[in-house]
């Protein structure tokens, strides 16, 4: 019985350094997790284009990520979509962001700036059908999307 | 005084345990969960575009003349759109672009070709003496994504001549043959 040989001492480490590390790793993940990138479909290739700007949000409130596949399908969450149907509910939705004059003019240009996040080898035949049918209910900005240089992932 | 100053000196020498290992199991439940669903995404960049519904145009003739630097052959009153009209190949890639009515490159797009199509707009808008001030890109229902990209973002960088960037920036498809 040599664990109750002891003189009854009991090993106390001292907790707080590794704990106040723990926590500080905590603070970094929570800091660096975006949650906003569950609404991009990351398995998409996106094109490569050198001088594609960093993300700018001054003055845009409202965006609406498309991901657009290889096939030329929506891609919301995961799943497959029917453009006109999405594209209504939300134009409906960012509609009601106008101020209450111009809800009802069929031409107000809609405040949601679309986020254009399309597979490189996308034909422009698909692409060209999204953008019309996003113009046809009102959006007018449009931001493309771009690697500024290939994805080491890839 | 005494009295309390032995009940103060009692009070010190307890000594008040925290147990740490809950609350350490349960940080290191967080970090798991922290680490296990972080993603780095790549850094995305992107091109701003300001597009009203496209209207039909008519293509201005004279561009060979404005692109040889004769402002003066510019004849034509007013502003103008400077039509791009892009071919594909079956496989997306490009296959002609004719710039006006001048054929500019041939073949699939190399590095090179988007750094020539910007120096030639650069002599059309600095040199057309106010003769364009819109682009409309007439493009192949198979072009890919990333070649359509590169020609816009080539537009895009467009400047006339008193420094003014292209806000006017369209495409149509083009019927398939």
């Amino acid at each position: 019985m040599s664990g109750g040989s002891g003189d009854g001492n009991t090993a106390e480490p001292d907790l707080t350094p590794m704990l106040d590390m723990v926590f500080q790793l905590i603070t970094f993940f929570m800091l660096v997790i975006n949650f906003k990138s569950a609404s991009m479909d990351l398995s998409l290739k996106l094109p490569i284009i050198g001088s594609a700007r960093p993300v700018e949000v001054q003055g845009i409130e409202d965006f609406l990520v498309l991901n657009v596949n290889k096939e030329g399908q929506l891609v919301i969450y995961g799943t497959v979509v029917p453009v006109d149907q999405y594209l209504s509910s939300e134009a409906r939705v960012s509609r009601m962001k106008l101020p209450p004059a111009e809800r009802n003019n069929p031409n107000a240009e809609l405040p949601t700036s679309v986020v254009i996040r399309a597979d490189r080898a996308v034909s422009f035949k698909n692409l060209n059908y999204i953008f019309t049918e996003c113009q046809k209910r009102g959006f007018r900005k449009f931001s493309l999307k771009a690697f500024n240089m290939e994805d080491p992932a890839t | 005084m005494s009295r309390r100053h032995r009940r103060k000196k009692k009070r010190g020498s307890e000594e008040v345990k925290l147990n740490m290992a809950a609350m350490l199991d349960m940080a290191f439940q967080l970090l798991t969960f922290f680490i296990l669903t972080f993603r780095p995404s790549p850094i995305e960049g992107q091109i701003d575009l300001n597009l009203p519904p496209p209207v039909a145009v008519a293509q201005m003739r004279p561009i060979q003349k404005v692109d040889q630097g004769d402002s003066t052959g510019a004849s034509l009153p007013g502003f103008g759109t400077l039509v791009i009209t892009v071919h594909a190949s079956d496989d997306g890639e490009l296959s002609s672009l004719v710039l006006g009515e001048r054929p500019l490159l041939r073949g699939k797009m190399r590095p090179n070709d988007a750094a020539a199509l910007d120096r030639e707009l650069q002599n059309i808008f600095q040199l057309s003496g106010g003769t364009f001030d819109a682009i409309q890109l007439h493009i192949d229902p198979k072009l890919n994504y990333e070649t359509f990209l590169t020609l816009m973002d080539v537009c895009a960088r467009q400047k006339t001549e008193d420094g003014k960037k292209i806000e006017k920036l369209s495409f149509i498809e083009l019927k398939p043959k």
